[in-house]
């Protein structure tokens, strides 16, 4: 099996849990910054890498993190900063039993930890996906398209926040 | 990377392991959480204890046998298609790529006011946190003859996946053509409800071809097929016409291992060639030892939000043996899905932090009617803080349209992936 390197997620949280339900207002917030800086090129499966492995990613995901501390101040006041290293270089270790990651977590009995499944696995790997991929295909399994057995069945149980979450974090994963 | 390359193997029982890890920085010693069972819930507990603490805390497993052996896809195995090597995995990655102690035994108490197991070595391990998921074991008892049936072999279970699976495959190897093969099916709950079904299916599919003349005799003393009903008869109806004969309401009271006879509470006996009488199950002997076994003397109740015993403060159970909500099957699947839950829960106990409010847990069981036909059901839970427990998802879940050579091939990958997702 391959190794997995869990990539830092841009949202770091501490340990207290949060809810993955993002608010309207961060919502949009983070639609108005998919505009400003470019999300980093998806790893691939032929890729195999990591985007904080590569400095210029490094530097983008820090540079996102900058703007969005200083939009959520600018535009809402006093804001409970959650994140460890916002606006550090470097990014630190994700957290590791973070809400998103026990919802990953619910894929990984079908599709392998981490959504890495076994070589030549007839059920997909959902990493390698760019979040909008990720979450548009859960969109079509909802919808009745796609996949014809189970995974409709599936979706159905995770919300719009969730699956946006899940689109996240499964595309900071990368294989090595 | 960092902390699975620093871990060296461990010489005795109850060591810790040297884990050099940026995140135990400033730490003497780490707090300890012991699991018992290596199969779908405690190879699972193990591992994502140590993923989700970022190997903050430290694991053992306990586990008496050397290397997994799953009881899903063991259908297979007792149908001859598949051998039993295909469904053994090794546990070491549990310990090389995540750090988990291994410790090859059995637990022959439990000690939950001073936190700690006896093994049957000798040795004893204290913890901070017990999880236990030791599975179910037959109710034989109440079935006259049946414990000396099976211990002398001529009636074998074979509901926990290894010898008794091969041993049954052998019977039916040596089945004469023309012979009967009758499995009896106990009241829920019991492990796996589609397994039986799926068993008569594929033995029906062997003989179908190897031993035209046999015939498969479903005894089930449930009203009807537990799980997947209609998709069952319709494929046995399809695949198997005449060769395969279910009867509901069928409870088996007492077998003659030497004759090779059932007898039940209402019809006459039944003789067959080869006996597979499936008892009824509890949790297995370990936790009802330990006084965690509280409801109809067969289950272990637990708090549904972090799977900790109700009876005893820091032990933890998950899979078969737990006192499921409605609607929450017993399965591989669900025991992994527990496990999960668990040690999410565990860790931010051991945070000091409270556990998540809004676990999730989802479950897929496959199902084979035919060698290269399987077919799934499917269902996804939310927890509901009003009543504390698992509730499916309206509007979600559910089963296959029909089965498909598409389904066989996702059933095998299915166990690839969670094994890899348990054990490596």
């Amino acid at each position: 099996m391959r190794r997995v390197r869990a990539c830092p997620d841009i949202r770091k949280t501490r340990t207290h849990w949060q809810s993955v339900e993002l608010s309207a207002r961060s919502r949009a917030l983070r639609a108005a910054l998919r505009l400003v800086v470019p999300y980093p090129a998806m790893a691939t499966d032929q890729q195999n890498s990591c985007p904080s492995h590569a400095a210029g990613d490094v530097r983008a995901r820090s540079a996102r993190g900058l703007l969005l501390a200083a939009s959520l101040i600018a535009l809402f006041g006093l804001v409970a900063v959650q994140a460890r290293d916002l606006g550090a270089i470097a990014p630190g270790p994700e957290p590791a039993n973070s809400p998103v990651k026990s919802l990953a977590a619910t894929c990984a009995g079908c599709h392998g930890t981490d959504g890495i499944g076994a070589q030549d696995s007839a059920i997909p790997p959902i990493v390698g996906l760019s979040p909008a991929a990720f979450v548009e295909r859960m969109r079509a399994f909802r919808d009745g398209a796609g996949n014809p057995t189970i995974m409709r069945q599936i979706s159905a149980g995770y919300s719009e926040d969730q699956i946006q979450a899940l689109a996240e974090y499964f595309a900071g994963i990368a294989r090595r | 990377m960092r902390r699975r390359d620093l871990l060296r193997s461990v010489a005795a029982a109850g060591t810790l392991a040297l884990a050099g890890c940026a995140g135990s920085v400033g730490r003497r010693t780490q707090p300890r959480v012991v699991v018992v069972g290596g199969g779908y819930g405690g190879a699972t507990a193990a591992k994502y204890l140590r993923l989700f603490s970022d190997a903050r805390v430290d694991v053992t497993l306990v586990e008496a046998n050397s290397r997994f052996v799953s009881s899903p896809l063991s259908n297979r195995v007792i149908a001859g298609e598949l051998s039993i090597a295909d469904l053994t995995v090794d546990y070491d990655r549990l310990h090389t790529r995540h750090g988990v102690i291994l410790v090859r035994d059995r637990v022959t108490s439990i000690d939950a006011i001073g936190k700690s197991i006896a093994l049957g070595h000798g040795t004893r391990l204290r913890y901070d946190k017990l999880v236990l998921s030791p599975g179910i074991e037959p109710i034989v008892a109440p079935i006259e003859g049946l414990a000396a049936a099976h211990a002398a072999g001529r009636i074998v279970f074979a509901w926990s996946g290894g010898p008794e699976t091969v041993a049954l495959q052998r019977q039916l190897a040596a089945m004469r053509d023309g012979g009967v093969f009758v499995i009896t099916i106990p009241e829920s709950p019991y492990r796996c409800p589609p397994a039986p079904y799926e068993r008569a299916s594929l033995v029906a599919a062997y003989l179908q071809a190897h031993k035209p003349r046999s015939k498969v005799l479903v005894l089930d003393a449930n009203q009807d097929v537990a799980a997947m009903g209609p998709l069952f008869k319709e494929a046995w109806r399809n695949l198997y016409g005449d060769l395969i004969e279910y009867r509901n309401h069928y409870s088996v009271v007492g077998v003659d291992g030497a004759a090779l006879t059932l007898r039940f509470d209402v019809q006459e006996d039944v003789q067959a060639d080869v006996i597979n009488v499936l008892p009824p199950v509890r949790a297995a002997a370990l936790a009802a030892d330990a006084g965690l076994v509280n409801v109809n003397g067969r289950w272990c109740e637990v708090d549904f939000l972090t799977f900790e015993s109700k009876v005893a403060k820091d032990v933890h159970v998950l899979g078969d043996s737990i006192q499921a909500a409605p609607m929450m099957p017993k399965s591989g699947f669900m025991a992994n899905a527990h496990a999960k839950v668990a040690a999410a829960a565990i860790v931010a106990q051991l945070d000091g932090e409270p556990p998540n409010p809004q676990p999730m847990l989802a479950n897929t069981c496959y199902a084979f009617v035919a060698p290269a036909q399987a077919m799934h059901a499917a269902s996804v839970y939310r927890f509901d803080e009003a009543r504390h427990l698992f509730e499916p998802i309206a509007g979600t879940g559910g089963a296959s349209a029909v089965p498909s050579e598409l389904e066989a091939r996702y059933a095998l990958s299915w166990a690839r992936n969670i094994w890899a997702d348990m054990l490596g």
